[in-house]
């Protein structure tokens, strides 16, 4: 679905936010793009989807150069941004007039995408508040059955049920033939949802493999005290304890703790990445 | 079938229906706006003579064709210019061409038709009322006997200006338009000084003194140079600036 190779891109010409960046994304998964704010994760959205041109190397959206923005390609990606604007039209409206670019688009699916978001009614678009805008564009945007969805930090201005709702409903429906890229710095909100993890920090693909790989290669624990015998490869204190990253035993395998993974691998890449080496 | 990644007809029709859709309430109260403070002018200055003053009303009703054109001209680009929706807007599956060419529609032959129809209706409208206040006789309209063909053929050439400012401009595109035409106008006028000085010498600078002696290029001018002129400015050049602003609109990232 996209392919990015040796990608290069910077907003000036003497700092360079990806130099050599590659990245393959496939059918049939949910990715996590985690990183730290200001790292580049919107910036990598834009590329892939053509809104940025990369100064070098090259970026593919269903085989071709994503610059070019196809229709027919874009018929197939639908992107949700951090920060919109919705026009000053009714819920249908909106529908009417945006649905007929996208040939699957279910109306039946965006109604019942809006019932699961709790989201009622024909109203005004401008009189929703941002949650609830979020969630009208994010039933619009799984609606249209594209290929690709790309949510920058979908979960920004989501109350706690919502998020809740976000993450099932996102699972719900995903298939075979589509990809969903989920941008976030708020690893816990996800954790249970995304199947592949991509890092990004420094401009650099710190990590991207699927998340069993994390939990087959590394145990995820707390404690009350830390053993100094033990291999830590990474610690946090906290209330009342530590939790910490260790090399897998192969004994028992451990759940992901997305976001001591995130820090672990951020904080120490060093310690970690010959785990994943292959 | 593949479709076409240029222009697709039904891909259009939904564009210029989303951009009809998204546009036409704002559009209707500005030609309202327009069209009562028209018709409150005619009525007002028909008070004194009993009559409706048709010159003054299709004078007026070309300042606002022209102005409001401008205006909307400069704006139509907006959701091009603003973060928040720009990125719908640039990965919506149209093309380049599809978007562009909607948007040329837009400001050009659908606004000049829904003009002149807000025309006759503003003036059938103020000559009822001037009847029912002041007593003056009812009157028609012919816009196109008023020069309205020459004035449309003018909106043609000027439109082009605007168009390229919405695209090119971010914000405040209407001023920032006005601006590059008026410093366009300076450089033009200089390059145009430097020439003829260097294609007539000092004659034609002597030729805009009255006492001078008379300018004898007045036949190389009239018949070469100003029909070349009158090509460049009436067909290529709006032409030319058409298509930079596909070519701009294309390069445009977020």
């Amino acid at each position: 679905m996209i392919n990015l190779e040796n990608l290069v891109f910077g907003y000036s010409r003497h700092y360079r936010l990806f130099d050599n960046l590659s990245l393959q994304l496939g059918a049939g998964n949910i990715y996590g793009l985690l990183g730290k704010n200001g790292t580049g994760k919107t910036t990598l959205i834009k590329l892939m989807s053509g809104l940025l041109y990369p100064q070098g190397g090259t970026c593919s959206l269903f085989g071709n150069n994503a610059s070019k923005r196809y229709p027919t390609d874009l018929s197939d990606l639908f992107i949700v941004p951090e920060e919109f604007a919705l026009p000053s039209v009714k819920m249908d409206e909106f529908v009417k007039m945006n649905s007929p670019f996208y040939p699957k688009f279910s109306e039946t699916g965006f109604r019942a995408y809006l019932s699961d978001f709790e989201v009622e009614g024909n109203k005004k678009l401008h009189t929703l508040s941002f949650g609830q805008k979020k969630k009208f564009l994010l039933s619009f945007a799984l609606a249209t059955n594209t290929k690709l969805l790309l949510l920058d930090e979908p979960t920004n201005g989501l109350d706690i049920p919502s998020k809740s709702q976000f993450r099932k409903t996102v699972a719900r429906s995903l298939t075979d033939e589509k990809s969903i890229l989920i941008s976030t710095h708020q690893a816990r909100d996800l954790e249970s949802l995304i199947d592949n993890i991509i890092i990004l920090d420094n401009g650099k693909i710190l990590f991207n493999q699927p998340g069993s790989m994390a939990t087959q290669k590394l145990f995820f624990g707390k404690t009350k005290h830390l053993d100094n015998s033990a291999q830590i490869l990474y610690k946090e204190e906290t209330l009342g304890g530590y939790k910490f990253v260790m090399p897998a035993t192969g004994q028992e395998e451990s759940v992901l703790d997305l976001e001591l993974f995130f820090n672990a691998i951020v904080g120490n890449p060093g310690a970690i990445a010959p785990y994943f080496n292959n | 079938m593949e479709q076409n990644n240029i222009f697709n007809l039904k891909r259009f029709q939904f564009f210029f229906k989303r951009h009809l859709l998204l546009n036409y309430k704002a559009l209707l109260t500005a030609f309202a706006a327009i069209s009562g403070a028209l018709i409150v002018i005619a009525v007002l200055t028909s008070i004194g003579s009993k009559a409706i003053h048709k010159e003054s009303f299709v004078v007026l009703s070309y300042v606002a064709l022209f102005l409001g054109g401008a205006i909307i001209t400069s704006l139509s680009f907006s959701e091009l210019h603003k973060p928040e929706k720009s990125i719908h807007y640039l990965t919506l599956p149209a093309s380049g061409f599809e978007k562009v060419l909607s948007t040329w529609l837009h400001t050009s032959v659908i606004f000049l038709i829904v003009s002149v129809g807000f025309f006759y209706l503003s003036w059938y409208l103020a000559s009822g009322l001037a009847f029912v206040i002041t007593g003056s006789p009812l009157a028609t309209l012919n816009l196109f006997s008023a020069g309205l063909w020459k004035i449309i053929g003018v909106y043609f050439i000027v439109h082009p200006y605007f168009f390229l400012g919405a695209v090119y401009f971010k914000g405040y595109n209407f001023l920032k338009t006005l601006l590059a035409l008026f410093l366009l106008a300076v450089f033009q006028s200089m390059v145009q000084s430097v020439l003829s000085l260097i294609l007539f010498g000092q004659q034609f600078f002597n030729s805009m003194n009255a006492m001078g002696p008379s300018f004898t290029g007045t036949d190389f001018l009239e018949n070469t140079l100003l029909p070349i002129l009158k090509i460049l400015g009436f067909y290529i050049i709006p032409v030319f600036l058409l298509i930079v602003s596909y070519i701009r609109f294309n390069e445009r990232e977020v």
